[in-house]
């Protein structure tokens, strides 16, 4: 059975495909989608759903359907380039502590440890606490919270693959072990990581829109999910399908993240490929 | 001859935390060039960490705490971590016990054998020329229709083509020693007999020396000149094949050739030594075999064994004093 099959045999898998597909292009056709500027004012605030709008409008008259589709590309980008940049510190992180062994390896376990020891919601408000509220300083505060998260997971994938006969036959073959490293253990170390990097992709999005709804990330107007649900929560009674929109976005959002990542698990198991 | 390899008093130890594993301890051997050496032993008796730490490749929590590993007039333990790169694969290269899991799986198989040649070539690598001489290794070591299959990945191979593989890329450099670690126990006997032949074969053609670790003393008898028996961490018995076959002195010796099945004697069971392998951790005093020796006496937990010598033949056991 082909890899395809089985793509199309996991449902889940693919509805959450369906779901990012959808997401992606709203992100990135915004500006032929949205009808209306997000951040263009008028004075009809709080209308609700109409044919001109048709999610209403929020308590400054901006169009919630156009803002909804804007705030897309904060949610993607934010997810994208801060779990990037957390794979660029965690992976040769948890290589080398992998690797290496001995003292280097408990040395990085241990902080390692530390930060894991701070749920990823309160070391990134801590962050921005400290950086000040801004979109890319939320966005190296994900990337921090992330990057232990990532190692983790390079680090018991390389614990095992540095066992296999073809690593230490590469270095019975006069490889150094950065080469090896490289070549040899991280190509083979690939399957949970990228399960755990789709996992971590729909945190991040969890996380920045509790930062936005805090009022930590992306600034007024910026169009963003989580400030969105924050300026909801006042009229949740009068006008709330200025909440209701959003949130229903980043659920999608974090379900399609989650959906993908169960389905590349699944795919991704050597036992379940039926060869 | 002239000699290759000279290992004296290696002692390699494990350091864990319910204690140290001696697992070499106190090994010396010769090999000269183009000889074949034979390492027998039961599992766990050292042999592949022998051969780990001629290659400096003892995993951790491991280290060679003493001993002396002289290469071709070098000491192999005082070199930098670079020199010894240069020499691994190049000079020594190591043929490992498991094929299928001897080639990583995410590369096509003539990629790996041009990396063994890459790895030693220096400057930067002509790729044209490396796919020549990686197609003339496989041939070589008797791979069909190399053009095609070089581009296949090694679980498209049987495990005695992936052996056979294996043990053209150990020979890529044209290495002055071939360690062969169990080579054949992961491949059914009629591909161990071809692989043995294969063996045999390019020892003649490139001239190399073999040392073959195994537990199976009917290859050692196929293809080596020499043999070194090792029981528990330390050689019992060292000396010439055919002597060592006719005339075994150390008991384990006699017991091992005995577990050899014949077929010109009718038994309704297959010898086995009494006994089980002592505690890597808290070995016994004295002689490591007293335990299950037919012929122990107390004298045999002192701690000088005696050590029998006879030209290049050496037994260590009281039996002899």
């Amino acid at each position: 059975m082909g890899i395809l099959d089985l793509v199309m045999e996991s449902k889940l898998f693919l509805i959450g495909v369906v779901l990012l597909s959808i997401i992606t292009v709203m992100a990135v056709f915004a500006d032929f989608i949205a009808p209306y500027d997000p951040i263009a004012q008028d004075f009809s605030p709080k209308l609700p759903p109409s044919p001109e709008h048709p999610l209403g409008t929020d308590e400054l008259g901006r169009d919630v359907f156009s803002r909804l589709i804007y705030g897309s590309r904060i949610t993607l980008y934010v997810a994208f380039v801060s779990v990037s940049i957390a794979c660029l510190i965690g992976i040769p992180i948890g290589l080398v502590a992998g690797y290496y062994g001995g003292a280097v390896d408990k040395i990085l376990n241990f902080a390692i440890d530390l930060m894991l020891s701070f749920p990823a919601i309160i070391l990134t408000i801590l962050i921005t606490g400290m950086l000040g509220p801004s979109l890319t300083n939320a966005m190296i505060a994900i990337s921090i919270a992330f990057a232990p998260r990532i190692a983790r997971i390079v680090r018991g994938q390389v614990l095992s693959v540095k066992e296999e006969d073809y690593v230490v036959a590469v270095k019975a073959m006069g490889a150094s072990g950065a080469y090896t490293m490289a070549r040899h253990v991280l190509p083979n170390s690939v399957a949970p990581l990228l399960v755990q990097v789709t996992l971590s992709l729909g945190t991040a999005v969890l996380v920045e829109s509790a930062l936005a709804f805090l009022g930590l990330s992306a600034q007024p107007p910026t169009p963003s999910w989580g400030d969105m649900l924050n300026r909801g929560r006042r009229y949740i009674y009068t006008a709330p399908w200025m909440i209701t929109a959003p949130g229903i976005m980043i659920t999608l959002a974090v379900l399609a993240f989650n959906l993908i990542g169960d389905g590349l698990r699944d795919l991704l198991d050597p036992r379940l490929r039926r060869l | 001859m002239s000699r290759l390899l000279e290992v004296r008093d290696l002692k390699t130890y494990f350091f864990l935390r319910k204690g140290v594993v001696k697992a070499v301890d106190g090994v010396s051997f010769d090999l000269d060039k183009g000889e074949a050496l034979g390492i027998v032993g039961e599992s766990g008796s050292g042999k592949t960490v022998t051969a780990l730490s001629i290659m400096r490749l003892v995993p951790y929590p491991g280290r060679i705490v003493d001993g002396e590993i002289k290469f071709k007039g070098r000491d192999l333990l005082s070199l930098g971590e670079d020199e010894m790169r240069k020499i691994r694969g190049k000079e020594i290269s190591m043929i490992f016990q498991d094929p299928h899991n001897s080639l990583n799986p995410v590369y096509n198989v003539g990629w790996q054998v041009g990396e063994a040649i890459e790895l030693h070539t220096e400057g930067k690598p002509i790729w044209s020329r490396i796919l020549d001489k990686v197609i003339s290794i496989l041939r070589g070591v008797g791979i069909p229709k190399v053009e095609e299959r070089i581009y296949d990945y090694p679980h498209q191979f049987s495990g005695g083509q992936k052996q056979r593989i294996m043990i053209g890329m150990s020979v890529s450099n044209n290495p002055d020693l071939i360690i062969a670690d169990e080579p054949t126990t992961a491949l059914d006997v009629t591909i161990q007999a071809q692989i043995i032949d294969l063996l045999k074969e390019l020892r003649h053609r490139y001239g190399s020396s073999i040392m073959l670790i195994t537990h199976n003393m009917g290859l050692v008898a196929e293809l080596c000149d020499r043999v070194a028996v090792m029981y528990s961490g330390k050689v019992v018995e060292y000396g010439d094949i055919n002597r060592i076959f006719e005339e075994p002195l150390h008991p384990y010796t006699q017991l091992l050739l005995e577990c050899i099945p014949r077929t010109d004697r009718d038994v309704d069971r297959l010898m086995s030594i009494p006994g089980e392998p002592p505690d890597p951790i808290s070995p016994p005093r004295g002689c490591r075999f007293h335990p299950r020796c037919p012929y122990a006496k107390d004298w045999c937990r002192r701690d000088d064994i005696y050590v029998y010598r006879d030209n290049d033949h050496m037994v260590s056991c009281e039996l002899y004093r």
